[in-house]
């Protein structure tokens, strides 16, 4: 049996989606623990002064609920439920069990630090709220239902979207067709790397091959709809070592998760469009 | 019902299509919890952060200013294990988006009063702020200050000065 036929049946899809995702959400959770004073009332992200955005209303019910629920003890309470649903969904999905309660529950979990603040969040994270927000509602219909499907239709429609919006913004960028938008990103400390700018600083030709192969590959990859379903694994196969290359040379370890847990979604879908 | 969902469904989609296009980022600006909740996707582009950003405060006794300390520097290399375990970069991150979004807002702003009383200030002023201090110490100033591998330093933002809290 040809290995992508296995990406038909939606449970399935649904189980390899949650384990790949639930090794970068528990990662993700251990890495807030860590870095837990930053959140402190004498951090860089304090509860304190972010509440200030808010127009606090001393009456509102909601409001005061919120506080309670963002205020330094209970946020990290959620921290280490987060840790805990984690590696629960991750147990889960390797004995095929898909609990809508469990999802929803790492949905909201996850969704808390966004209103506690946007500070520090980055593109991984906003595919995890994607993906959650999607099986979510697709196991509270039931794994096998029509919305469920729909529900990984959009995951992967927001995977396709990332990558090509990411392409289009670089390509009409004069600094990434030159090669200076990698070289200048290469020569910071916190998202470059010594080894790898001075081998593209030597390299003129090689980093503007490189930014053009970045953008280009971004900007085509939702051309994968229009092959065989065969041929996605190369799709895969090159998405994943951009992922991985990024976590390497870039420090971006929670991307390499949480896109690659949205490839499963994109399988299901180009089977389906395919008719397969 | 499916088809409620596929709406809702279809509408994110359109919506984070739309975050793409920097010429619409003024209705995001209208709408600031859009922009918390629909993904926006434009990594590292149109015009990638090219700067590293360093944070330094000085402490003032009585109108005399001492140095500048470093408060946060980066390792000039990261562990071999950040591919997978990399717990700096949220820090790094948060403070890489508190320090663009002073600095844009600095430029932006008519009124610098504005500037002092917006989120990414206070949180700045609040972590200087919480430091241990010396005793003799009575205000504090802090300084945002941009370099990388290419670019020798330069100074981005100097804040106030402002008291020390009581503790």
């Amino acid at each position: 049996m040809n290995p992508y036929l296995a990406f038909k049946n939606i449970a399935f899809t649904y189980q390899v989606t949650l384990c790949i995702l639930s090794m970068g959400l528990f990662i993700a959770a251990l890495e807030d623990l860590k870095s837990w004073s930053i959140f402190k009332p004498t951090g860089l992200l304090s509860w304190k002064v972010a509440k200030l955005s808010f127009k606090w209303r001393e009456k509102d019910l909601r409001q005061r609920f919120f506080n309670l629920l963002l205020q330094d003890d209970v946020f990290k309470c959620s921290i280490y439920l987060r840790a805990f649903t984690s590696l629960l969904l991750f147990v889960f999905s390797l004995l095929n069990i898909i609990s809508p309660a469990l999802i929803c529950s790492v949905f909201l979990l996850n969704l808390l630090m966004n209103f506690r603040t946007p500070y520090g969040l980055d593109g991984s994270y906003q595919m995890t709220l994607v993906i959650l927000f999607a099986l979510s509602i697709g196991s509270l219909f039931g794994v096998n239902s029509p919305i469920s499907s729909m529900c990984l239709l959009f995951i992967a429609g927001e995977l396709l979207t990332s990558y090509f919006i990411a392409g289009f913004n670089k390509l009409i960028s004069p600094m990434w067709r030159t090669s200076s938008a990698l070289h200048g990103i290469f020569s910071t400390r916190c998202y470059g790397h010594g080894f790898f700018f001075q081998l593209i600083s030597r390299m003129q030709l090689f980093t503007t091959f490189l930014s053009w192969f970045i953008f280009l590959f971004e900007m085509l990859f939702f051309t994968v709809l229009f092959f065989h379903p065969m041929y996605t694994v190369l799709f895969f196969a090159v998405g994943f070592l951009f992922h991985v290359f990024n976590a390497i040379f870039m420090g971006l370890n929670n991307f390499l998760f949480t896109f690659s847990a949205a490839y499963p979604a994109l399988f299901y879908c180009v089977n389906y469009i395919h008719g397969i | 019902m499916i088809l409620f969902i596929k709406g809702i469904f279809c509408f994110i989609l359109l919506l984070s299509f739309l975050r793409g296009i920097t010429k619409l980022n003024f209705i995001w600006n209208r709408f600031p919890m859009c922009t918390q909740l629909i993904p926006g996707w434009s990594f590292f582009a149109p015009t990638p952060n090219t700067f590293d950003y360093h944070l330094l405060y000085r402490e003032i006794n009585n109108q005399e200013a001492e140095e500048w300390q470093d408060l946060y520097t980066l390792e000039e290399k990261r562990s071999i294990y950040s591919f997978f375990w990399n717990p700096e970069h949220r820090f790094t991150k948060a403070f890489v988006d508190l320090a663009v979004d002073l600095i844009n807002f600095s430029h932006a702003a008519k009124d610098k009063r504005q500037v002092y009383i917006s989120l990414s200030y206070l949180q700045i002023l609040n972590y200087v702020d919480s430091l241990n201090h010396k005793p003799s110490s009575d205000k504090v100033q802090f300084l945002i200050l941009t370099n990388s591998r290419a670019h020798d330093y330069k100074v981005m933002f100097l804040s106030d000065v402002h008291p020390i809290s009581k503790r």
